[in-house]
């Protein structure tokens, strides 16, 4: 049997719900979109049902552990095709067994979901170093990135307290995810093109890029070791690495 | 060092500039400075440069151990002192981030081992956050100095990283990793593998009942890695393909392990295969070719 859900968190907890009521293993838990459709299995769409949802997000958080639910949400931001499936298997898993689940690090279907938690974590906080802003010709500052993960609402609240200031735009151009702040609050949109070369100031811009080839010395130059701190992916955003 | 502060001031008071903030402190600097620079940034750092007396001596003899020294025991201090809590009156934060220092390496002909000694004399007595070591880069000619042409030490530095690595959160002691006989650590070997290769009479471990300080020493297990370990085996035992999933660095952990008394190492621990087969310039498909013979 292939879930078919609408590729939210509340959605794959739905789907969660309805496994467990109609006492079904599911083959697949989609993401909504496409999925590739086997011979033998029957179909079952699943509407969100936020009490549903509600009621696994709660029963995860007592029978298993408190930290549960937050790992899961995490593990989902990698967006993995599988990653309902997963999520099923490790609430499934923990039910059985409850709050050693955690530890069970051997078992495939919690590794499953600790090792994308653990990436889509790491890429966040790299992001706290590498997101680069440009400032707009009206004040506002504005950077654009393209995660692997969906990590825009991890970001956020460091940004709201660190250029606490300071009205800014983190872009997230793959998902069409904006975050804005205006100095007090952070505001979730989409549906912005981007910016155009002529809207920026770029002094600053090349001050950094001149900072950053000034400061490096030249017998200590590892361009291996740079790229596994700044992966080459994430160049195209970075002006340092604009030649 | 007047000017320093003066500037840290402006940051922190006319800017309000309450992010992290890390000064140098000079040397012989009057303590009263130094108590307000801890009081303004977050990390201070001594830079000791020359890891011995007589390097210090040779090449920069105006300045002495004592002034480095003496502003380092200051700070740990009043470090200790700001971090006890007093009832009734306002913690005030010094030097949050703690102490940390910088050791040159290769300017002077002192060994690794005297580097590692003091490294972790440092961190133990001034309880530093953390010793940095920097390659020498030569600038100038001078007959007490490396010549002018010489490149930077990068691979001795990059080692005496591990090294230091091993003394904070692998349990190991200077003494353990180099002595007299043996004072600079092997350049084509990590100096956990080195250790271990040294001490294979404690090899091979069963992964589910070594202790932790053992599963820290075995090559291709991190501290993070063995934390897992010890959490995964409560809750089951663990085989070669539990450890594969769990992503051990098994092309070296598997000569030093045995999985519920499996060895999947594939050879003999006496062999002396080993120094090839973990060395960082294995070409690894003659290696194979041997590996095969023991099966």
């Amino acid at each position: 049997m292939v879930y078919v859900t609408d590729g939210s968190f509340e959605g794959i907890l739905t789907a969660v719900f309805e496994a467990f009521r109609n006492r079904e293993d599911p083959e697949e838990i989609t993401l909504g979109g496409d999925f590739q459709l086997s011979m033998t299995a029957g179909i079952r769409e699943i509407s969100t049902d936020t009490e549903k949802s509600d009621r696994v997000w709660r029963g995860v958080e007592s029978k298993i552990s408190k930290e549960s639910p937050e790992n899961l949400y995490m593990a989902y931001l990698s967006e993995h095709p599988r990653v309902g499936l997963y999520i099923y298997r490790y609430i499934k898993l923990g039910l059985n067994i409850g709050r050693k689940v955690e530890g069970y690090l051997q078992h495939p279907d919690v590794h499953a979901i600790y090792d994308l938690s653990r990436r889509v974590g790491s890429e966040a906080h790299l992001f706290l170093g590498i997101l680069r802003f440009k400032k707009l010709r009206n004040g506002v500052f504005y950077a654009c990135y393209e995660p692997d993960n969906n990590i825009t609402q991890l970001i956020t609240d460091h940004f709201a307290s660190r250029l606490s200031d300071q009205a800014w735009i983190i872009h997230d151009r793959k998902r069409d995810i904006l975050a804005l702040f205006n100095g007090e609050e952070v505001i979730f949109t989409s549906g912005f093109p981007g910016i155009d070369h002529e809207d920026c100031e770029g002094e600053y811009e090349e001050l950094w890029k001149r900072y950053f080839s000034a400061i490096a010395i030249e017998s200590r130059k590892n361009p291996r070791l740079q790229r596994s701190f700044m992966p080459r992916r994430y160049w195209r955003h970075l002006p340092e690495k604009q030649l | 060092m007047e000017l320093m502060i003066k500037a840290l001031r402006k940051l922190r008071h006319e800017y309000r500039f309450n992010g992290y903030i890390h000064i140098k402190s000079i040397p012989g600097a009057d303590m009263r400075l130094v108590h307000e620079a801890g009081s303004l940034a977050d990390r201070m750092s001594i830079n000791i440069e020359l890891p011995s007396v007589s390097g210090l001596k040779l090449l920069a003899p105006q300045k002495d151990p004592a002034s480095i020294l003496e502003p380092m025991g200051y700070v740990r201090e009043r470090i200790m002192e700001s971090r006890e809590l007093v009832l009734y009156k306002k913690p005030q934060p010094f030097v949050p981030a703690g102490q940390s220092t910088q050791l040159i390496v290769g300017a002077t002909r002192d060994s690794d081992l005297k580097i590692l000694t003091l490294t972790e004399h440092l961190y133990r007595r001034y309880q530093l956050k953390r010793v940095y070591y920097s390659a020498y880069v030569p600038v100038n000619d001078d007959r007490n100095l490396p010549s002018v042409n010489t490149s930077p030490p990068l691979l001795r530095e990059h080692r005496i990283y591990q090294a230091d690595w091993l003394l904070r959160f692998y349990g190991f002691k200077a003494g353990e990793l180099l002595d007299e006989g043996h004072p600079n650590l092997d350049t084509h070997l990590d100096p956990k593998c080195d250790w271990a290769l040294r001490h294979l009479d404690q090899f091979p471990v069963e992964i589910n009942k070594a202790p932790l300080e053992m599963l820290l020493r075995v090559p291709g297990i991190g501290y993070r890695m063995a934390a897992k370990i010890i959490r995964a085996r409560r809750v089951g035992p663990l085989g070669f393909e539990d450890l594969k999933r769990m992503r051990v660095v098994l092309k070296r952990a598997r000569y030093f392990i045995t999985c519920n008394g499996r060895y999947y190492g594939g050879i003999d621990l006496d062999s002396g295969l080993l120094y090839q087969l973990l060395s960082d310039k294995t070409d690894s498909k003659v290696m194979a070719g041997q590996i095969s013979m023991f099966g």
